[in-house]
């Protein structure tokens, strides 16, 4: 049956498999430190996080598997899932549940062993239970699913020892890969997959290994779409299995597949019941009533509103200085070095200097500052649990523009930079919803963006101005989500998301993660950006820099009626938006806008740069979750909706006299 | 009327299991509906114990679907078109095969059509027990996933406000519903 790890190379392999927010992710912190990649099942848009870990002398790797509610094959996580565990890739899988939701949590669970697999059940935040006044007897659960049990507090890393002890034990002893007992449904869903099982062994499909059988009966029953076009049913068996399947949902009234997950969450009930301790009087509701307000049809939205703003602030503050901290730094480096490096033919400095210390120079003071703020931020708030409850109060705002109200995250995401952003659209459960809201984030001002707005139309008209650049922009995204919804094939899928526990976040947790995820953007990004830099350097040192903004001045002159200058920024706008004004200095040899552009000019300006073209990072991010042909489309809308704006802004602004 | 003393009758079966004219007496179903109940083909004796017939059936399904569609979907007593099947697939998007399960659903539902309601009118803080889940294979999957499989005990524990999201406590957890979805989750309240 399963291969011993003990024979093959590489290390061996640890899966942590739970529903979101059990804190899976904490433990797999916990266990693999900072020896962590994280990075994308190949040829999927699911998050793939490996680490390493060193435990009892043996050298470990551990997989962090994407959080499911269920092994259906409803979503692309829930297939990563299912195809990595049946086909063994796992040496040893970890079930991670929540002490204080444990019923839902044994859900999983129970497929978990409908699979076959020798799991091992890790039973976290049983502090947090234990103040709820729930405690477990784990012999008992360990009892009722048949494989070992273990209590852990991922947040304190009490347990973790003991789950390293129960994970090298499998590894070492044959026995104990066994798989257990198939947890067993009603007396008709039990014959019904025996029959079922029975039809396909005549048959015989050439099932891959390690596919038990009765679970690809039990999967046909429920009317498994992946399994289904796996097994190739011949007409005759698929419709005697129709038939049987139709007897059994008439007695029962329902359909099969709710049949089954009705047995299986009855059974969930069975075994939690048997396990839970009499409950005590709960010794802790302070989290009851802060949910409370947090959800509060008035003071929701008053604190929502706080916080968002505090976000904007902290970030724009604390960025905004970082970042002239870093730049000043680059600048003296690139100073100092053009000194040094005097000696070499001008041509080659500049493109080292201007391009690539310049473009490293430019991803640091993006990714340090504003980036990584913005992460620990978001994580921040992610751990505490707070993000589900203002997608809960924004549910009804995103229905405006046929999303619901998870869409909010992204769209968050998105003020800080469009990268992640885009990555964060796989929270949606359908394809048409994460296109739609992919194309709708990159309108979001990114941080990038808003130093355009704040630069210019905020330093010389005024706030209000800036404001009402914002505001522009926000219900243009309105608009364009409409019009999406209505024109995408398909329908829109309504809002099912579960409320976590506020939790009190660990700041070791946020940092690392933070650290994670800007590394992830800066690998993303940083090439591009230097590559960027290097071309547009070239093209100015041979003196191709004119020929390109003279060429693009029917647009920025004719259409938008703007300076000829203003195409240098529309073109380093595509490297990285807020550089693109240093670089209109530059080319235009002064700081003060003023001098090269009327106030109406600069307003055009400030609009068609937030809308135009996300960077080229961004396009990056769209390739790699939409494809090409969806990029291309998102990124010719963006094009054509700044010029229409544009050109309609520099219309009415000329009529009404400005 | 006398789809509701039908309906009773369905309630009944669900708790005694079998169900005598005495028993409909004293669920306080008057003489000439009983009359009518037998007369009209919908009820058979037998052996002392009353048998709902194909046509009670058929009575029974097509009372609980203009009500359904009604009462609890449209919410202004309009009836069900001529064509019910073609307006349920074109005008509400239910799909055939999912139609089928739906009919299904409806004709061995134990409960009184009239006691439910759809879970974005439950009242906050009262218990309810899911009974029946309008909506796509799909849709039904994910809330039977996160919990929300049928006779369910889950409570609202609140509403968003403007067409907002209800979010019901199930099985020790809290999941939020969108309203769309909620209002066709139909549920009995329990006192």
């Amino acid at each position: 049956m399963s291969k011993n790890p003990a024979s093959s190379g590489s290390p061996p392999k640890i899966a942590l498999v739970g529903n979101p927010n059990v804190g899976k992710s904490s433990i797999f912190n916990q266990l693999t430190g900072l020896n962590q990649t994280v990075g994308n099942w190949p040829g999927k848009t699911v998050e793939l996080a490996e680490g390493t870990l060193v435990f009892g002398g043996v050298t470990l790797k551990v997989v962090d598997m994407p959080g499911t509610y269920s092994l259906s094959s409803y979503s692309e996580e829930e297939v990563v899932t299912r195809d990595f565990l049946l086909g063994r890739a796992a040496d040893v899988v970890i079930n991670v549940v929540d002490a204080t939701a444990l019923e839902r949590n044994l859900y999983l669970t129970l497929q978990l062993l409908e699979m076959g697999l020798p799991i091992i059940v890790a039973v976290n935040f049983i502090d947090a239970a234990y103040h709820k006044g729930i405690s477990f007897d784990f012999k008992s659960l360990q009892e009722s699913l048949g494989v070992a049990v273990i209590p852990v507090d991922a947040s304190s890393g009490k347990g973790l020892t003991e789950l390293m002890d129960a994970s090298l034990r499998q590894l070492r002893s044959p026995e104990a890969r066994r798989s257990p007992a198939r947890p067993k449904f009603g007396k008709e869903m039990e014959r019904l997959i025996a029959e079922v099982a029975k039809e396909l062994t005549l048959y015989k499909p050439s099932l891959p290994d390690g596919y038990p059988i009765e679970w690809v009966s039990l999967k046909i029953i429920e009317g498994d779409p992946e399994v289904r076009k796996m097994v190739q049913l011949p007409v005759d068996v698929q419709a005697r299995i129709s038939e049987m399947i139709s007897a059994v949902e008439a007695m029962h009234g329902e359909p099969a597949n709710v049949i089954i997950a009705s047995e299986r969450y009855s059974l969930s009930h069975r075994i939690v019941e048997a396990a839970q301790k009499p409950k005590v009087e709960s010794m802790n509701a302070a989290s009851g009533w802060i949910s409370d307000v947090l959800t509060h049809r008035v003071y929701g939205y008053v604190v929502l509103v706080a916080i968002l703003g505090g976000i904007f602030y902290l970030i724009f503050r604390t960025g905004g200085f970082l970042s002239g901290v870093i730049d000043s730094a680059f600048a003296s480096i690139i100073a100092y070095l053009a000194s040094a490096l005097s000696f070499l033919p001008s041509i080659a400095v500049n493109l080292l200097l201007n391009g690539v210390v310049f473009g490293v120079g430019a991803a640091t003071s993006i990714a340090l500052p504003y980036i990584a703020t913005f992460y620990i931020v978001l994580s921040i708030l992610e751990d505490t649990g707070y993000l589900p409850r203002a997608a809960f109060l924004l549910d009804s705002l995103m229905h405006k523009i046929g999303l619901h109200g998870k869409a909010f995250i992204p769209m968050l995401l998105g003020f800080g930079c469009s990268v992640p952003a885009c990555m964060g659209c796989r929270i949606m459960e359908t394809r048409r919803e994460r296109l739609l809201l992919g194309a709708l984030v990159v309108l979001v001002p990114c941080s990038a963006r808003t130093i355009v707005i704040l630069g210019v139309a905020g330093a010389y008209l005024g706030i209000e101005y800036a404001l009402l650049i914002y505001l522009i922009d926000l219900l243009l995204v309105m608009a364009i989500g409409r019009v999406l919804f209505k024109v995408l094939p398909g329908e829109s899928v309504g809002l099912i998301m579960e409320m976590p526990p506020l939790r009190m976040f660990k700041p070791a947790t946020v940092i690392k993660r933070t650290w994670l995820k800007t590394k992830d953007f800066v690998f993303t990004a940083l090439p591009l950006i230097v590559l960027g830099s290097v071309a547009v350097e070239a093209a100015s040192s041979l003196g191709a820099m004119d020929a390109i903004v003279n060429s693009i001045s029917p647009i920025t002159v004719g259409v938008l009626g703007l300076p000829v200058a203003a195409g240098v920024a529309l073109i380093f706008g595509l490297l990285r938006k807020e550089l693109a004004l240093i670089m209109l200095a530059t080319y235009a040899g002064t700081t003060n806008f003023a001098l090269i552009m009327s106030p109406a000019q600069m307003f055009v300006f400030s609009l068609v740069m937030v809308i135009y073209l996300p960077c080229i990072a961004t396009l990056a991010a769209l390739i790699k979750e939409y494809g090409w042909r969806n990029a291309v489309l998102i990124a010719a809308m963006d094009i054509t909706l700044a010029l229409a704006v544009g050109a309609a802004a520099s219309q009415v602004l000329a009529v009404i006299g400005v | 009327m006398v789809q509701e003393a039908l309906e009773v009758y369905c309630r009944l079966k669900k708790a005694l299991k079998k169900v005598t004219m005495r028993d409909l007496i004293k669920a306080g179903i008057d003489s000439t509906k009983r009359e009518r109940l037998i007369n009209e083909g919908l009820l058979k004796e037998k052996g002392g114990v009353l048998e709902l017939t194909k046509e009670g059936e058929g009575a029974l399904l097509a009372h609980r679907e203009d009500y359904l569609h009604g009462r609890l979907i449209h919410n202004d007593g309009s009836s069900l078109p001529e064509d019910a099947l073609h307006h349920w697939t074109s005008c509400h998007h239910i799909d055939k095969a999912t139609l089928n399960e739906f009919y299904e659903r409806l004709r061995s539902m134990p409960y009184r059509i009239e006691d439910l309601v759809p879970l974005v009118e439950a009242p906050p803080g009262k218990a309810a027990e899911v009974v029946l889940i309008i909506g796509g294979r799909g849709v039904v999957n994910r809330l039977c996933e996160m919990g929300l499989t049928p006779e369910t005990r889950i409570t609202v524990s609140k509403r968003a406000p403007v067409g907002g999201p209800v979010m019901v406590s199930v099985r020790s957890t809290d999941v939020a519903i969108g309203r769309g979805i909620a209002s066709k989750i139909l549920v009995k309240i329990i006192d």
